[in-house]
């Protein structure tokens, strides 16, 4: 297996772009990744989206972006995981490169979700649920959010106003990202007064609604060390999945897809949860961050909320996470986000600027999930 | 989008009316909705059960911005009932005061409207639970 | 003509149904600018039994059923037909009865059907399964009265037509029935008292007219035959249940056929729920049910308009006695009371122009 690079990152702003199409966002995304790997002939493409079918009347899809970004008649494959599309479509291309069978690979995400009214948007995200099972009872991916929150404030004595400091973080590292679509803080207090979606769920404890399109281009390492001062390998990936029905599982709160994802990347990477130096975790819903950050083995379980509260998680922190401002603030343009996640991992690794921390960290951790644990994706990134 | 898939939620009914499930002959182990190998021994050797009726609220949650078809009902209540062996289904909470639900309590399955495909589509049955009483 | 199976027929389970909804006279007719009391004097009615925004015939035949089955102890299998009888189906055109078998695993194997015949479609269920058990035909038949009723808002009509359901598995006579269903008596006239034309969502009525030449002729006349025939009066009976479209009618039919008050009120569940259609009677029988003893002999006489009565002899048996705490009862279902809104009323029967429904 060959050691696999990310040689050229592109982001565009999370936003409700209703002047774009979902061809020109993509597009848009692509061109700067291009350019930021010095144009190389790209060979295939894995593109994450979750629902182009149902928000833009589109399969075929990943043709049709790719013939509009000037990539002419390469191979390209959509990956559809859910919510975590973008990063199961990370790992495909990086088992192109690493297999040995293309060379120059793009990988992109793309969510163009503004097509449609809210209420649409809610029964199109219901789709992602066991619908004989769930969805036919009435549940909402936020419903399901909300009895996985319930349970866990219930076992390990966690108050909601503990749980929205993840909400309240994100939002205060977004004001520095100028691809995020809510650049501005909030207090707890407004997101449990938020108004209430499923109780104890409210609005400001979800990530947005939004459009947008993030670019990876991946090459073997030795190709990339030709090419850029600075690449980022892919050090390690892995993937689980999970029953697909939440009552399926023996503990509702065992998100065990992402431990096992991790784990499997962990081993890859030859490091352990303690090296992780920053990470990017998929808070959808503030609750499903704070299980992320335990089963990742970043926190103790049932204390992510207390660590969260003295500050560990912060950009100022001992493990800063969310920089980008997480789903909440960044955005969660769905098949996109775990495009974007490992995009700005690179960056935060390279010392960009626009994802400056203090001391320029080696090591990072982005991590996809879909649904309530159905499907996990980490990452690691390492500056070599 | 139309939602009428009649046969999908057809092929249901014996779940959805009596809570049918399946249990591993080898294991012992019970699924809902039924399963034809075992996630557990591998085992392919299943019967048929029934689900017992009743159980505890292990979580739930009031659902106060509802998928379309479900506008009609709000404020409803979706939680995971425990059963009496143990195996967990959701459901909704029916006939409930939903500031009074509280994880623990007993509840038992009915039958009620689950989806109501408008005015011209089918009306699909299934069961619900309430607070006994 | 009086009805006698050959082989004597029984009820093996009996249970009933009442939503949990109740919306009382005067939030209606705050609405609609009326006088409550005049209502509440003229119908004898105070509230309504309403079902719930999930809840239709079908699914409230179906609790009825679980609870008769409760009681029946027996293999739902061998249940050889199901009768829903109802003016209230939830499908104009797919039966109710194939839902209800479904759901208590009665299928595949039965006879199911749907009876209409305004408020006595559930009696005419009984009498069905009586054929068929007596003749052999079937082991064990499946009676159900139930109704969602509709009046049109503003009728007065909205301020009776309720919800509820009850059901009767019958069997040949065995010491495994609560009471022997002796003889039944029809009375039907072609008299249009109350109607709802095809798609059409309320039904109309004549007024006075459903009274004397509707209600009052069809129920003496049945009551009274079926006495004759049998050579009974009504002081032979403990019990008399008479359809109650409001609280009036059953109280002065009682009167006019020398029956007390205290033979009629504990069947007469009209003044907490109002009218439940096809399970009015239904219910009312498998109230006093719930607290019959053994040799108690009930007259039951349900009213359908348009227009005919069902009379019923009904002797009570030993097995009620270890049956009766098998399942809820009528009383449970009337303790268990939410009072609701007309606003919610009216928003649960998706009568907001516009709603989605």
């Amino acid at each position: 297996m060959r050691d696999v690079a990310i040689i050229g990152v592109g982001l565009t702003k999370v936003d409700m772009h209703f002047d774009k199409s979902i061809r020109e966002l993509f597009k848009e995304a692509v061109s700067k990744a291009l350019d930021d790997a010095f144009n190389p002939d790209i060979e295939s493409a894995y593109i994450g989206n979750m629902a182009a079918d149902e928000f833009n009347n589109q399969k075929n899809i990943s043709s049709l972006l790719i013939d509009f970004s000037g990539l002419n008649n390469i191979p390209s494959t959509r990956i559809e995981t859910g919510e975590s599309s973008g990063g199961s479509a990370l790992i495909a291309g990086f088992n192109d490169v690493a297999s040995g069978l293309h060379d120059f690979v793009l990988v992109g995400g793309v969510e163009k979700m503004s097509e449609v009214v809210s209420s649409e948007a809610e029964s199109i995200m219901s789709l992602g649920m066991f619908h004989e099972y769930e969805t036919i009872h009435g549940l909402s991916p936020e419903g399901a959010a909300a009895l996985v929150m319930r349970l866990y404030m219930h076992r390990y004595n966690v108050k909601e106003e503990d749980i929205a400091l993840l909400a309240q973080l994100d939002h205060k590292n977004a004001v520095n990202n100028p691809y995020a679509q809510l650049r501005f803080e909030v207090t707890v207090e407004s997101i449990i007064k938020a108004r209430p979606l499923a109780d104890p769920i409210t609005l400001m404890h979800c990530a947005p609604l939004g459009d947008g399109a993030a670019a990876l281009i991946l090459c073997p390492m030795d190709k990339a060390k030709k090419i850029t001062d600075n690449p980022i390998q892919i050090a390690g990936v892995g993937q689980a999945s999970d029953t697909l029905g939440l009552t399926q599982r023996d503990d509702l709160l065992d998100f065990k897809a992402i431990r096992l994802a991790a784990d499997k990347a962990y081993k890859m990477a030859g490091i352990e949860a303690k090296d992780i130096q920053v990470a990017e975790i998929f808070d959808s819903y503030t609750i499903y961050g704070l299980i992320a950050l335990e089963e990742l083995g970043l926190a103790n379980r049932g204390e992510a909320a207390a660590m969260l509260k003295n500050g560990y998680f912060s950009k100022d922190g001992v493990k800063p996470v969310n920089i980008s401002g997480g789903l909440k603030a960044r955005g969660h343009p769905i098949g996109a986000t775990g495009v974007y996640q490992s995009a700005e991992i690179a960056l935060m690794l390279r010392g960009d600027a626009q994802f400056k921390l203090d001391s320029t960290p080696e090591i990072g951790l982005a991590q996809t999930l879909s649904g309530a644990g159905v499907n996990s994706t980490v990452q690691i990134l390492r500056r070599v | 989008m139309s939602d009428l898939r009649v046969p999908k939620l057809w092929r249901e009914i014996p779940q959805h009316y009596r809570l049918e499930a399946s249990k591993c002959l080898t294991c012992g182990r019970i699924y809902f909705p039924p399963k034809t190998v075992c996630n557990n021994c591998k085992s392919k050797n299943f019967e048929k059960t029934l689900l017992p009726r009743k159980g505890v609220i292990e979580t739930f949650t009031i659902i106060r911005q509802a998928p379309s078809k479900y506008e009609l009902y709000v404020p409803y209540a979706v939680a995971v009932v425990k059963l009496e062996n143990g195996v967990k289904v959701l459901s909704q909470i029916t006939d409930c005061e939903p500031d009074k639900l509280q994880i623990g309590m007993p509840v038992e399955a009915v039958i009620r409207r689950l989806y109501d495909d408008g005015e011209n589509g089918v009306i699909h049955y299934g069961f619900k639970f309430r607070p006994v009483f | 003509m009086i009805m006698k199976p050959n082989h004597k027929v029984g009820i093996v389970g009996w249970g009933g149904y009442i939503p949990k909804y109740r919306l009382p006279v005067e939030n209606i007719s705050r609405i609609w600018g009326k006088d409550a009391e005049r209502y509440k004097e003229g119908l004898m009615i105070n509230e309504k039994a309403v079902a719930g925004p999930d809840e239709d015939t079908a699914t409230i035949a179906i609790e009825a059923a679980q609870n008769a089955l409760k009681r029946a102890q027996i293999d739902p299998k061998e249940i050889g037909a199901v009768f829903v009888g109802s003016e209230s189906k939830p499908y104009a055109v797919k039966p109710t009865g194939t839902i209800v078998a479904e759901a208590i695993g009665a299928t595949p194997n039965i006879l199911a059907a749907d009876l209409e015949f305004a408020c006595k479609a559930g009696t005419e269920g009984l009498q069905c399964c009586m054929g068929l058990v007596s003749s052999g035909m079937i082991k064990y038949g499946l009676a159900i009265g139930a109704d969602v009723a509709q009046g049109a808002p503003g009728d007065d009509l909205e301020f009776s037509a309720a919800s509820g359901g009850a059901a009767f598995i019958l069997s040949r006579d065995s010491e495994n029935c609560v009471a022997a269903i002796e003889a039944s008596y029809s009375y039907v006239t072609d008299t249009p008292d109350f109607w709802r034309r095809a798609e059409r969502p309320f039904p109309q009525h004549g007024e006075a007219f459903t009274g004397k030449p509707a209600y009052f002729h069809h129920i003496e006349s049945a009551a009274r035959n079926l006495m004759a025939e049998l050579d009974k009066k009504p002081s032979d009976f403990k019990y008399a249940v008479f359809h109650q479209p409001n609280g009036k009618f059953p109280i002065r039919v009682a009167k006019t056929l020398g029956f007390s008050t205290a033979q009629i009120a504990p069947g007469l569940l009209v003044p907490n729920i109002g009218n439940t259609y096809s399970a009015a009677v239904p219910l009312g029988l498998s109230a006093i049910l719930d607290i019959a003893s053994p040799g108690d002999e009930i007259l039951v006489v349900s009213y359908g308009s348009g227009a005919g009565s069902d009379a019923f002899y009904i002797v009570v048996k030993d097995a009620i006695e270890e049956k009766r705490d098998l399942c809820l009862k009528i009383k449970d279902y009337l303790t268990r009371r939410q009072q609701i809104g007309y606003k919610c009323y009216i928003k649960w029967r998706r009568h907001i122009i516009g709603q989605p429904k």
